[in-house]
């Protein structure tokens, strides 16, 4: 039997003639995982699949061994915060997330107890008595993330939780999935804004148009995608000059003057090679380099150029 | 915790948390007024019809034409709709639909929860028309105020599970349910025949209409119809009930609910 939490064989979801899942297959290992790709590229339907909101039309899923849809026995174990922005609005933070647990079968004063330390956990305490209705779109973020995760699951499910969030409250929001990760829990959230993902884990798995299109640590997808050329800008006091000695060497693959008249763009198949003949070219040409930026290590660029 | 233990509970903790909810919804809020309908217009006939209408010819007539014909199946269906598509409406079902839970648990409650709303309206409209029709002579009996008040609760029993059930396939299952209840039922109801008898107006009516008595026997919508003993059409809403109950949720438990982001 694998170690993965989650198994995803073909799975393929429709929303009439829309594909939100097309043909994905992929293993989720426990730990912290970012489920990154555009808006649209099926992460919330995945998700949704994952949880057992949806069923798939076509392949398979076990999640914790369990084929999600309706299965009891995996909500015991799972936590989900949903996208929406939905709370039932006449209740307390505190009374929302109470009610949940004792759904979960917890009794009255331990669900109570529960849904005071997670609204704590999610930086919530003070306000924990006021309507939801009256919160900001942080505080019901935090508040939907607060009832993923106050019945202590093995894994919590987490989509775009970070949306909506001032950076404090991001930043705690990372160092809380730190913290369950660190626990022995596991993690899956999903999100666009790349950066975020790469600062909480670099175990990512990159979909688009429903499809698994690379999947690993930034450095494995890098070398998965050894195909596509790395991006390294620079700016010089004379970009063209530079531009033409750089067309010059082998790996370089392109070379691309932006609009401010002296960043130069450039691709190359070899990043090492290049920095290693860069310093020799920029001196030749007296090119006049003012900034030297490679890209490389960047998740961004590693999804700009997988779905570019 | 066994099975039905767990579902009990659920159930039960479903209802308790959705009741105060589905009591303020505005849905329920627009019930009250259409409650307050039939005693209204009770008070106005007592006071200016003409002086030969009895309270009992009052209480029969708003009691079938109004309460058990227009607010039962009204009341009935535009609250019971609401008991699963509310909540997927408002996006929040995936909240309990991510519990370990039994799916039907959460139909059942909130269904319960909605029962109880619709069921107090009928009864708070029922006993108004039947206090406001007393203010006349010869005031309603004891025993046709029961029939009439018990027929129109079963109504609202039964068009609110059915709508439950609508709501859950349908996505505008508001209009089909009142189509339903209005357009198909309101037509077969009222024309004489062996169609009447597949609707739900015409099982009420069996229960508390007496042919032979007073006043049903003066009024002409009966005349053509032979109605079905009390305890028979009792059963046969039973069953109809029960159908509707399993088949609700057998489809909540299999029924995805696609919610946008």
């Amino acid at each position: 039997m694998s170690g993965a939490i989650v198994e995803a064989k073909g799975l393929g979801r429709w929303y009439g003639e829309v594909v939100g899942l097309g043909d994905l297959t992929v293993d989720v290992e426990p730990g912290i995982t970012g489920l990154v790709g555009p808006n649209g590229a099926g992460k919330s339907t995945f998700m949704k699949v994952m949880v057992g909101e949806l069923r798939p039309h076509r392949g398979t899923i076990r999640v914790l061994g369990h084929q999600p849809f309706a299965s009891r026995g995996l909500y015991r174990r799972l936590g989900f915060c949903p996208q929406q922005d939905a709370l039932y609005e006449h209740q307390t933070g505190r009374t929302f997330v109470r009610d949940l647990l004792r759904l979960g079968g917890f009794s009255r004063s331990e669900a109570d107890a529960a849904a005071v330390r997670a609204m704590e956990k999610v930086g919530l305490s003070d306000a924990m008595d006021r309507r939801v209705s009256d919160y900001s779109k942080g505080m019901r973020q935090r508040t939907r993330l607060a009832q993923s995760i106050a019945h202590d699951p093995d894994l919590v499910i987490a989509d775009e939780p970070l949306t909506g969030l001032d950076p404090i409250a991001r930043r705690e929001v990372l160092e809380l999935f730190q913290g369950l990760a660190a626990a022995g829990k596991s993690v899956i959230l999903s999100s666009h804004v790349l950066h975020e993902v790469e600062s909480l884990t670099q175990t990512i798995v990159l979909i688009h148009r429903g499809r698994l299109l690379a999947q690993g640590s930034v450095r494995d997808v890098r070398r998965l995608i050894s195909r596509h050329p790395s991006r390294v800008s620079v700016v010089a006091r004379e970009p063209r000059r530079l531009a033409s000695a750089l067309l010059e060497l082998e790996h370089v693959r392109a070379v691309n003057l932006a609009p401010d008249d002296e960043t130069l763009l450039i691709e190359t198949a070899d990043v090492a090679s290049f920095h290693s003949a860069f310093a020799g070219v920029a001196a030749e040409v007296r090119a006049g380099v003012k900034k030297l930026q490679s890209d490389d290590a960047s998740l961004e660029a590693v999804f700009d150029y997988l779905v570019g | 915790m066994g099975y039905v233990t767990e579902s009990v509970r659920a159930t039960w903790l479903v209802f308790r948390m959705h009741l105060a909810t589905i009591a303020g919804s505005r849905r329920t809020l627009a019930g009250i007024v259409l409650a307050a309908i039939p005693p209204l217009l009770a008070t106005l006939a007592a006071r200016f019809a003409p002086s030969d209408a009895t309270g009992g010819e009052i209480f029969a007539a708003l009691g079938v034409l109004l309460l058990v014909q227009f607010v039962v199946p009204m009341l009935g269906v535009s609250l019971g709709v609401g008991a699963i598509a509310d909540e997927a409406e408002s996006r929040t079902i995936t909240y309990p639909f991510t519990r370990p839970i039994p799916r039907a648990s959460f139909f059942l409650g909130r269904w319960f929860a909605t029962l109880v709303n619709v069921l107090g309206l009928i009864a708070a409209s029922g006993i108004g028309l039947a206090i406001a029709s007393s203010m006349r002579a010869s005031p309603p009996d004891s025993e046709m105020v029961r029939s009439v008040l018990g027929a129109a609760l079963l109504g609202g029993t039964i068009y609110s599970l059915g709508a439950a059930v609508i709501g859950i396939l349908a996505r505008r299952g508001l209009i089909i349910a009142l189509g339903y209840a209005f357009a198909i039922e309101g037509l077969l109801a009222n024309v004489p025949g062996s169609t009447q008898k597949m609707t739900v107006q015409y099982h009420l009516r069996s229960i508390f209409v007496e042919k032979d008595v007073d006043p049903w026997q003066s009024m002409d919508i009966f005349e053509l119809s032979s109605f079905l003993p009390p305890t028979e059409a009792l059963v046969r809403m039973a069953v109809v009930g029960a159908l509707l109950l399993a088949f609700g949720t057998w489809a909540v438990t299999r029924k995805q609910f696609v919610l946008a982001s």
